[in-house]
């Protein structure tokens, strides 16, 4: 399998959704769903969602999936 | 079919959280939902000013989507698209129509699984089942990175700006993602040092496996041992998720695209799913998602104590 590959501009992005994983930034630990966005040259919009992972109040880790939707499916 | 149509007031972020709860629920009513933003946003002030490169205005470049964060439930998301002010014209046209009712469950239905991985995670956390995969020499150094080295070869460290050497100690992002600021120190070698830290004197359960007295020298006293050994097996469960619902038939359709998962500590890897496997949920299970919607507030409470 190939090395994902990321741009800088996306490397960024990246960096900015795992940042918002951490307390400061989500002191009341939700999951955090980005706002719509171009990625991966893909013909749609991308949400991301981020899940915190606390353990006995250590930020032990946290998951994130970009997720899309299909126009063909609407209706 | 409902037709909404939004102008520069009733877009505005000053809505009251009554009113967004009212438009979210007249929404949700709805198997499509049709939203028409009028042309008076583009036309207004700031709001053209947000919108800047994009869509109608001049629709040979693509629109620069705000990066601000919503926290909580699906529902939360549809209530940022449609107050945040962005936005390209069309872009968000397509963006709110797509998340019709049927995408909120399907949304809901993969936060509800993040959130069973999580809880998974945290029994694994806490009982260390994972300490015979140590054994299996779970990655490799290749070609700048760390990769897998069982047969499917599934997880890859790509992470880029994630060091190797660095811990991030505490990280603040601003909601529009413009800023960060970021405190780092140097990496967590060992359990040692990690549970002396962060759990010290715990006891079970309110301790991890790796923390309790004797069961350090399991993992080879390393925190990067540690962490592979339990993430690899939430990201297993994860994938076969992923495959499952790509496997269902009916129903909405959203596509995951790639998972990623890292720690403040350096451990990160992605589950490139590129073009994207389809993520199916079918509309009993759908169904069953939406009845738990309204128990989320109660499972983030739980979660996040």
């Amino acid at each position: 399998m190939a090395l994902l590959k990321l741009t800088e501009q996306e490397a960024a992005w990246e960096k900015q959704m795992g940042y918002q994983a951490f307390p400061p930034g989500n002191p009341r630990r939700l999951p955090a769903w980005s706002s719509p966005y171009h990625d991966h040259d893909q013909n749609g919009i991308l949400v991301t969602l981020t899940m915190p992972l606390d353990f006995a109040g250590y930020f032990f880790s946290a998951f994130a999936i970009d997720v899309i939707g299909e126009h063909s499916q609407l209706d | 079919m409902l037709i909404v149509s939004f102008s520069m007031n009733n877009l505005s972020p000053s809505l009251r959280l009554s009113e967004r709860h009212t438009i979210s629920t007249m929404l949700m009513g709805f198997r499509s939902v049709l939203v028409l933003l009028v042309p008076v946003i583009l036309a207004g002030g700031a709001m053209a000013a947000d919108a800047g490169t994009c869509s109608l205005l001049l629709p040979s470049r693509r629109c620069c989507f705000a990066k601000q964060f919503s926290f909580g439930s699906p529902c939360d998301l549809i209530e940022t698209v449609m107050s945040l002010k962005l936005i390209g014209l069309l872009e968000v046209l397509n963006t709110v129509s797509l998340i019709t009712k049927g995408y909120i469950n399907a949304y809901a239905g993969v936060t509800y699984f993040m959130f069973q991985l999580i809880g998974t995670l945290k029994l694994t956390v806490q009982r260390g089942y994972c300490v015979d995969r140590m054994a299996e020499g779970l990655l490799t150094p290749a070609q700048g990175n760390l990769k897998d080295t069982r047969l499917d070869k599934l997880f890859q460290m790509f992470y880029f700006g994630w060091s190797e050497t660095t811990r991030i100690e505490m990280a603040l992002a601003t909601a529009d993602g413009s800023a960060s600021t970021v405190a780092t120190g140097p990496r967590i070698a060992t359990l040692t040092q990690l549970c002396g830290r962060f759990h010290a004197n715990c006891t079970p359960p309110a301790c991890p496996h790796y923390c309790i007295a004797g069961n350090a020298a399991l993992y080879n006293n390393s925190v990067r041992n540690a962490e592979m050994c339990l993430l690899r097996m939430v990201e297993n469960d994860l994938k076969n998720y992923i495959d499952g619902l790509a496997r269902s038939r009916s129903g909405t359709a959203v596509k995951i695209l790639t998972s990623h998962i890292y720690t403040p500590n350096g451990y990160a890897s992605g589950y490139p799913l590129l073009p994207g496997k389809v993520a199916r949920c079918d509309e009993m299970h759908a169904s069953y998602i939406t009845s738990l919607l309204m128990q989320f507030d109660v499972l983030f409470a739980l979660y996040g104590s």
